[in-house]
């Protein structure tokens, strides 16, 4: 009787995880962070490091504005083009970039900084600025690719 | 399904609760066109999951109509996510229970 129970209980569990999994791909597709936000991001971070680097620290309360401007607009955007807002609390791709980015900012600057000697104050920011900036796309790529992967689809390139 | 939430296991509002808790808030015409459901039917359930606690809806003014917009409560998305867990168990329990019947 019991063993009865369990298998009428899966037939129907196993009903709702498939349809589970087909609500989960429709909101995932329309969760997906659009392709010019990743590059906008990296491009500031890039900016940011680059500036701390040439010691311009004034410049920075711009750049972090403009990233929160992209970020906004990127939220209105999905409200409007796609009738959703994403989750706001950080995934667990968004903790393992934060993890790797935030020392490598760090890092990026002191190195930056110990470098001006040889390359240059340019040479120097420039170069720091694009190691993070193709970090941080490269990571903005990858987790478009994880929510490609979780849908089942290839992305379009 | 004995210990799973009655409520959010009716196929509709199962869906409408998975949808919601991969998002922060999604549009009721939103929901309508990816559950394929009747503006009434939707209604029904929105009702029913906000009766409960469940889901809050927020109106508001965009581009001069207004606009519903849903999301899950945080308790709500721990028992969703528990209620999974529990669907995830079941199909596994009757692998066990379907080995050990043929032995």
């Amino acid at each position: 009787m019991q063993e009865k129970e369990v298998l009428s209980e899966s037939g129907g569990a196993q009903e709702a995880l498939e349809s589970i999994a087909e609500m989960e791909r429709a909101a995932l597709q329309r969760a997906i962070p659009s392709p010019w936000l990743g590059a906008a991001i990296a491009l500031l971070s890039g900016a940011l490091v680059a500036l701390s680097v040439a010691g311009r620290q004034e410049f920075h309360l711009y750049i972090i504005l403009a990233m929160g401007s992209v970020l906004v607009s990127e939220s209105v955007n999905k409200r409007h083009r796609k009738g959703v807002s994403a989750r706001h609390s950080p995934s667990r791709i968004t903790a393992i970039e934060g993890v790797i980015l935030i020392p490598l900012y760090f890092l990026l600057v002191v190195g930056g900084q110990a470098l001006a000697g040889i390359l240059g104050s340019l040479g120097a920011s420039l170069s720091t600025g694009v190691i993070l900036a193709v970090t941080v796309f490269a990571f903005s790529r990858w987790e478009r690719r994880w929510y490609f992967t979780r849908i089942g689809v290839q992305e379009a390139t | 399904m004995s210990r799973s939430n009655t409520v959010i296991h009716a196929p509709n509002r199962l869906q409408i609760c998975t949808f919601l808790a991969l998002l922060e808030e999604a549009e009721f015409q939103v929901l309508r066109a990816e559950l394929d459901a009747s503006d009434s039917a939707l209604s029904k359930h929105m009702k029913q999951l906000e009766e409960v606690g469940y889901v809050k809806q927020r109106k508001s003014k965009r581009g001069g109509r207004l606009r519903t917009g849903a999301c899950l409560t945080r308790e709500e998305r721990r028992a969703f996510e528990r209620h999974v867990k529990e669907l995830k168990r079941l199909p596994a329990a009757a692998e066990v229970s379907t080995r050990s019947g043929a032995y």
